[in-house]
């Protein structure tokens, strides 16, 4: 026996035309559902170089520093120790880690008592151990504060689904665009999170994935598409 | 693609076709847009070459992605303040006012009915599908029965 709504249903049936339009989906993809197939971008290479370059002039700046011997050092490698603590928070490491210069010459002015000689050099060793470490473009620095806010709602599962719609609505995104919502897919592997976004405009979303690949410990791809028209905006994996 | 692809592919659409089209029926509540839906499922399949332990999971795929695509298009359009068309074959009058009254349900409403009432799936079922929790699908068919009980209940 049949309720009123299953034997309405089961009237319903697809009509011919659409029965042929799906068997033909395998040899021709219609063109309003075709996926823009997005480049992968380039590895993100020049952080690298920015970090050497910034290095080397860190370390021709204390070999500078070094040949004014006679500084007063504690005070003005506590300048340059600020210099260098800007040159982590804004794009032109390398130039103002070039700024080392300036401070060098400051210290030709200085007057140096042989008691901060040690003190000098101490201060010049921890400063080449973060001359090493000054490597961050501003953008990392950002990202790993966006992690830190984020990290409470790592997961190891997409399936998690109110600590994922944590992490995809919390992330920062490029201007332009925002948060809508998201789809998780996990039926099976490769496990994908769809995230869909409203704005407009042109978007390098790689920080937004690596939060995403960082924060959700299964998740193998992560897309970004657009809400008006379901295009992909972005495709990346682990 | 080979013969034997093909041919699976067929088999696969003729299983499925109509689950897939009465399910997006279900929700969306129009023709058009479930017929939409049953493409967009298959293009999914296409896409995406499941691999399925059993004819239950086959089934269940189906239906998730269905059930998924269709709320995202009812999303959409609630962002682009489209209206909810709804348009639904109906062969009689006494049968229009029923049904209209079903249509008249909120999306996820529907979709539970349609997955309880038709599709056979328990309330515990229903919610891993949704990702909604149990109670709150217990609760949509309880409103549901009270406002189409001589559509649920099954006839004598």
């Amino acid at each position: 026996m049949r309720t009123k709504y299953q034997a309405y249903m089961d009237r319903q049936t697809i009509s011919p035309e659409l029965h042929q339009r799906l068997l033909s989906l395998e040899q021709r993809q219609p063109e309003r559902h075709r996926l823009v197939e997005v480049p992968k971008p380039a590895p993100v290479r020049w952080r690298r170089w920015s970090a050497l370059a910034a290095s080397l002039v860190l370390v021709v700046g204390l070999v500078a520093l070094r040949s004014f011997s006679g500084n007063s050092g504690a005070m003005k490698s506590a300048d340059m120790a600020r210099t260098m603590t800007a040159a982590e928070e804004t794009a032109a490491g390398a130039a103002q880690s070039a700024d080392m210069g300036e401070g060098s010459s400051m210290e030709e002015e200085a007057v140096v008592e042989s008691a901060d000689m040690d003190e000098a050099e101490e201060m010049e060793e921890s400063m080449e151990v973060e001359a090493v470490t000054v490597t961050d473009a501003p953008s990392d620095t950002a990202w790993t504060e966006e992690m830190e806010r984020l990290s409470p709602y790592a997961t190891d599962y997409l399936g998690d689904s109110v600590n994922v719609v944590h992490i995809a609505a919390g992330m920062t995104y490029p201007d332009g665009w925002q948060y809508d919502h998201v789809e998780l897919h996990t039926d099976g592997a490769p496990y994908g999170l769809d995230i869909w976004l409203t704005g407009s405009g042109s978007a390098d979303l790689q920080a937004n994935s690596d939060t995403a690949f960082a924060l959700i410990g299964n998740v193998e791809v992560v897309r970004f598409l657009d809400a008006a028209d379901g295009s992909v905006i972005g495709e990346y994996e682990r | 693609m080979c013969a034997q692809e093909s041919t699976s592919f067929e088999a696969l659409v003729r299983r499925q076709e109509n689950r897939v089209y009465r399910t997006a029926l279900a929700i969306l509540g129009n023709v058009e847009d479930a017929e939409d839906q049953t493409q967009d499922t298959f293009l999914k399949y296409l896409e995406k070459r499941p691999v399925f332990q059993s004819q239950d999971h086959e089934n269940a795929w189906m239906i998730t992605v269905t059930r998924n695509g269709a709320i995202s298009k009812l999303r959409l359009k609630s962002r682009q303040n489209l209206p909810l068309s709804v348009d639904i074959p109906v062969p009689g009058p006494e049968e229009r006012e029923e049904l209209e009254e079903l249509f008249r349900l909120p999306p996820e409403d529907r979709e539970v009915i349609h997955l309880f009432y038709y599709e056979g799936y328990s309330a515990e079922e229903i919610a891993k599908m949704t990702g909604a929790k149990a109670v709150t699908v217990r609760s949509r068919l309880s409103r549901a029965r009270k406002k189409l009980r001589s559509m649920l209940e099954v006839e004598t």
